[in-house]
């Protein structure tokens, strides 16, 4: 167990250093002055000073190799670099943004997962005309855009009926609706799978056997069918997670909010490439790490997944 | 959200309402609706004049934020532009980009996922850890990362759009490469005395493939969602060139004050997405009818 | 005496999707006495067990004259009252226990699943009695097997699991779907055994199955079934001694054939200057497992097959006869050793010097859909193989499937038609066709007949025995049921654990085995003498 956990670990750490290289590659391929681009790309028209500082802090004047090696030290130590735009550490500006974001992510992966949960369950395999209008739902829910969600969650909610504020970041009335738009697109796409699982692990012979034993319809639901669809729950809030992550981004946008997601917009539209990176390498992490844990729960729902490895 | 979908069993199609009414037997009248809008966008993607008579890019100060009328069927935004004339030009670049990166992404997905497949172990292996790296950035971020370096313009987000979805594919690719491999059906074809070029041409290929071109219609949703999303992010096609996630990105205090444009700019974007996934959908339940 | 089961004029509709599926039967069944329901798959058997449980599955319409258990009519129960009679006074067992029992429980889970519902225990009584029922059933060890999941043991102790489960409350009546088919021929013997104490034991019995071996041992009266309807029913002896209705009487020949002795044989004793079509020497295999271990599949084997004559195997799984099958063909390397074909190097060969000649070694598999392209259609696959043998595309490729098909008992309309489309019995048909287009000298059928209903399993032997004679082809033919075996092969091998134990003509095999597992195997075969003075 402790192998398999050190394994993943070390592949994790392996794809980790393959991104910072790639970014590192990246940075120093774009045509053009490395040293520019960091400083917010040709539009920025930085002075020689800051230019001169910038080359030295990044040793842009040394061979490749050593700038590499430069370059993984610093990360290693946790220097990110620093926003020339917003004049702060990249760390220490994450670090601030960094609860709002995790805070609404997590409720939505709640919310959602819930909500899709109890949907399934009661209502797989049961009258046809309810199977047909969840479909429609589901199809509908999975084609709209977060963000017009968004807009007209906003336009029902908070311009029309003034039940919630609309752009804010403190006070647990302002995440209500942006964790509905995140939780919606995660409950519409699990909901689908799951009801066709459910389907599927309905009609198996042990659940045929655990009715002949005289267990009653939500026994059955309960009992047995939802250990085996926590199993494609994981699996979808695994891949989920990085949409999940992605669509924080439309959605802090759309109520206002603060946090990473708005952040990284902000930054990509000013070319703010210490910023970007530092986020994305951030995230990437997170990523990893919440693939990982997934992974560990699926051993202890499923105990044929430790065999088959 | 495609990619979530290939990992989930058949879908159910669309269910058939007014089953009474509809006189093709069998055809869905969902469906039908959804055809009928493509077609119509189509129209738009290749002949907008036809649809659309003003200019979308004249301006008029005199009518800002005017409502729905004679002249301007669904009025006019914060600049005086008639609304229907832009969401009609809109059509083209967001098809067209979403189109491209969506066969981008499959192209290369295939390709790749072919490579990793049929390659000997490690550099089977060392494909599949490059496309961990890749799949570890949220797609959205990736193109935001792409963005921030290069500029936003069509080639940039081009490649951007289309590199976000390869590792999925690369991993669906691959996967079937490998379950093919141990197939009884190889095996047969082996035994049979086929070199081994022929049977991974013959048997393995267009079985392997078979997922991507499944998938491939859902795709093109997701990456015209994609796209209007980042418009609406600032992040698209540069103004003044009419754009659908741009008209929806204006300032929210007018939002109630120009509720059309909003109105109808969602409305395309939301049913472009619905057509092509409810399209998508039924090509995958009549591909798994045949199986 | 009230009978403990009461069935009139039952009917089980489907509307809306099959036809009818049960219509009209009528049986009793009394305290204490085992009734066995025999027929093919289709005939309405489930059906008629679950219905006894209320379960006879989604959008089904019952109805009966009389449908009584234990004299109280159980068309008009509520759910509740089912959930009491489930589990609690009819235990059911249900065929794989694999897929029957949830994988994601414990074995001591499941069974302790009846008691939680049905008697008021504690949780300590609950283990203690969970230890208990699986002691009685045969067991070793069950402290240990009560704590693992399904998977970890073996389709035996599995399937006695399954059993323990059904029998947990002390059921009057016990149901039971096909409770041994699953099994390897050995198990199933044990299972039987099982099966038969319980009966013993006064509790009765309902089974279902299509092995008519199982319903001799079992059962105290038998009724068949086709097409939804008892055709005969009575005493197990005299229906079996004595059958009176056409279909009966049919069934029973189809299994008597695939158990007949063929009375004129090949002996490799007889035709000394036969062509050696396939010789190996040597052979080892071994694998290493998911655990890290190395695994011998294959000690070191040599076998010999002449031209014109049928090499049986038989073993259980994991034996090493698939394996060295597999080498045979090609399709998995040997650590050591040498096979040769027809005298020269066949193993040694690299794969494209071998391929060439490959074609001249065909496989005709168990489960003939996979073996197919999905997306091929009969004349493609047949038409594949045609290639390979040097017929090009035009009429005389079209010409030689035609023939093909007509070998096989095909016509033309199967030509155009899709694999998924046919019957388990075309499909292998196809299968053979497309293993005689490549002209070979060899054929290597796998289990070709074991996942097929009995009376398609007697057609397709016959085709081959018949398809052998024509074309003198030499055959390897594996299976894991002796009568099969007994039926075509003229020389036999018996697999164990690697290792081969017994070789020779098979009739003296049958007759004298000496090596002790083989007399295991041979005595685990069911009764059969019924049969031969049924043929």
């Amino acid at each position: 167990m402790t192998r398999r956990l050190l394994g993943r670990l070390g592949a994790g750490l392996v794809v980790l250093w393959g991104t910072a290289t790639l970014v590192f590659f990246v940075i120093n391929l774009t045509p053009g002055d490395p040293a520019i681009t960091i400083l917010g790309g040709p539009d920025a028209l930085p002075t020689p000073a800051v230019l001169r500082q910038v080359r030295a802090e990044y040793g842009f004047d040394q061979p490749l190799w050593g700038q590499y090696l430069h370059y993984l030290g610093r990360l290693l130590h946790g220097d990110f670099g620093v926003s020339y735009r917003l004049h702060q550490p990249v760390l220490k500006l994450i670090a601030g943004q960094f609860g709002a974001t995790a805070t609404l992510a997590l409720w939505a992966m709640v919310l959602g997962s819930g909500l899709a949960l109890l949907v399934a369950l009661t209502t797989a395999k049961r009258a046809r005309w309810l199977t047909e209008l969840l479909t429609w739902a589901e199809v509908v829910l999975s084609s709209v855009p977060s963000f017009i969600t968004g807009l007209l969650l906003l336009l029902a909610f908070s311009f029309s009926l003034h039940l919630f504020p609309s752009s804010s970041t403190h006070g647990w009335t302002s995440i209500i609706l942006p964790t509905v738009t995140l939780a919606l697109p995660v409950a519409g796409v699990l909901i689908q799978v799951l009801r066709r699982e459910l389907e599927e692990i309905l009609e198996q012979p042990f659940i045929i056997t655990a009715r002949t034993r005289g267990l009653s319809e939500t026994g059955v639901r309960l009992g047995h069918a939802l250990r085996h669809a926590l199993i494609p729950t994981l699996t979808i809030l695994g891949v989920m997670f990085t949409t999940l992550l992605s669509t924080a981004v439309v959605v802090e946008t759309v109520f206002n909010r603060q946090g990473l997601g708005r952040m990284m917009s902000d930054a990509t539209t000013n070319r703010d490439v210490p910023l970007v990176l530092g986020i994305a390498l951030l995230v990437t992490s997170i990523n990893i790490l919440a693939n990982i844990v997934i992974d560990f729960i699926y051993v202890v729902v499923d105990p044929r997944t430790e065999r088959h490895e | 959200m495609s990619d979530l979908l290939s990992l989930s069993r058949p879908l159910p199609g669309l269910p058939k309402i007014g089953q009474l009414r509809s006189h093709l037997r069998g055809i869905n009248p969902g469906l039908l609706v959804a055809g009928a809008y493509l077609t119509f966008l189509a129209v738009a993607t290749i002949a907008p004049g036809l649809l659309a008579s003003a200019d979308p890019l004249a301006t008029d100060a005199h009518h800002l934020f005017s409502p729905p009328s004679a002249n301007h069927w669904f009025g006019t935004d914060e600049n005086g532009r008639d609304v229907w004339s832009r969401v009609i030009h809109a059509a083209r670049p967001s098809l067209l980009l979403g189109g491209a990166a969506a066969l981008a992404t499959a192209a290369t997905g295939a390709l790749l996922g072919l490579a990793a497949g049929l390659s000997p172990r490690l550099l089977g292996n060392v494909l599949m850890r490059l496309t961990d790296m890749l799949q570890s950035f949220p797609e959205i971020l990736l193109v935001l990362v792409i963005i921030s370096f290069w500029g936003a313009n069509n080639a940039t987000l081009l490649v951007a759009l289309g590199l976000a979805g390869v590792p999925r594919v690369v991993r669906q690719v691959r996967a079937q490469v490998v379950t093919l491999q141990r197939a009884l059906f190889i095996e047969a074809a082996i035994t049979l005395g086929l070199p081994r070029w022929l049977i991974i041409l013959r048997h393995v290929l267009p079985n392997a493939i078979k997922p991507v071109l499944v998938l491939f219609p859902l795709d093109i949703g997701w990456k015209i969602t994609a796209v209007a999303t980042l418009s609406f992010l600032g992040l698209g096609a540069s103004p003044p060139a009419p754009d659908w996630g741009a008209m929806l990105a204006i300032d929210r205090d007018y939002v109630l004050n120009g509720w059309w444009l909003t109105a109808i700019a969602a409305g395309a974007i939301t049913g472009t997405v619905l057509s092509v996934n409810a399209l998508g959908r039924a090509l995958i339940r009549r591909n798994e009818g045949h199986r | 005496m009230r009978p403990l089961l009461n069935v009139r004029n039952l009917h089980v509709d489907f509307p809306g999707g099959r036809e009818q599926v049960v219509k009209g039967i009528s049986f009793t069944l009394q305290r204490g006495e085992c009734l066995a329901l025999i027929g093919e798959s289709g005939c309405g058997k489930s059906v008629t067990l679950r219905t006894m449980v209320g379960l006879p599955g989604a959008g089904a319409v019952v109805r009966a004259e009389a449908l009584e258990f234990d004299g109280v009519d159980t068309r008009r129960f509520s759910p509740a009252q089912w959930l009491d009679v489930r589990g609690g006074r009819i235990g059911f067992v249900l065929q794989d226990a694999l897929l029957s029992l949830d994988p994601l429980r414990t074995v001591g889970e499941e069974i302790a699943e009846p008691l939680r519902l049905h008697k008021s225990l504690t949780r300590e009584q609950r283990s203690a009695r969970v230890i208990e029922l699986l002691r009685s059933v045969g067991v070793p060890e069950p402290e240990l097997r009560a704590a693992q999941y399904p998977a970890q043991l073996s389709g035996g102790l599995r399937q006695r699991a399954l059993i323990a489960s059904a029998i947990a409350c002390q059921p009057e009546l016990l149901i039971a779907d096909e409770p041994t088919t699953a099994l390897d021929a050995l198990v199933q013997s044990q299972v039987l055994d099982l099966l038969v104490s319980l009966r013993n034991g006064n509790t009765a019995m309902l089974i279902v199955s299509h092995d008519l071996a199982v319903a001799a041992r079992l059962a105290d009266r038998v009724a068949v079934m086709q097409a939804g309807n008892i055709v005969e029913m009575g005493p197990t002896r005299e229906i079996l001694r004595n059958p009176q209705h056409p279909y009966t009487k049919s069934l029973l020949a189809a299994a008597a054939t695939v158990h007949a002795h063929v009375s004129v044989r090949h002996s490799s004793v007889s035709v000394p200057n036969s062509r050696v079509e396939i010789a190996t020497h040597g052979v080892t295999k071994s694998f290493t497992g998911v655990d890290g271990k190395r695994r011998i599949a294959v000690e070191p084997s040599s076998i010999t097959l002449y031209a014109g004559h049928t090499l049986g195997i038989v073993g259980g799984s994991g034996s090493g006869k698939s394996t060295l099958t597999r080498i045979i063909l090609g399709l998995e390397k040997a650590d050591s050793g040498e096979v040769q074909f027809q005298g020269r190097p066949w193993l040694s060969l690299s794969s494209a010097e071998r391929r060439t000649v490959r074609r001249r070694v065909q496989p005709v598999f168990q489960d003939p859909l996979d073996s197919f392209d999905p997306r091929y259609t009969v004349e493609a696959v047949l038409g594949e193989a045609l290639a390979v043998a040097g017929y090009r595309r035009g009429r005389t490729r079209r010409e030689r499937a035609l023939e093909l098909l007509r070998l096989v008992r095909l016509d033309e309309t199967h030509l155009y038609r899709r694999p998924i489309e046919l019957s388990g019995g075309q499909r292998q048909r196809v299968a053979i066709a497309r293993a005689l287009a490549a002209e070979p000298a060899v054929l290597i059928c796998d289990e070709p007949v074991s996942a097929l209903d009995v009376s398609v399993q007697a057609q397709i032997l016959d085709l081959l025995t018949e398809l052998k004679r024509k074309l003198n082809l030499a055959c390897l033919f594996i299976s894991h049921d002796l009568g099969v075996i007994r039926r075509m092969s003229d020389d036999i091998i018996v697999f164990h654990q690697g290792r081969i134990v017994e070789v020779g003509d098979a009739e003296k095999i049958f007759c004298s085995p000496k090596h002790p597992y083989t007399q295991a195997l041979l005595a685990a075969i069911p009764d059969m003498e019924w049969c031969t003075a049924a043929a």
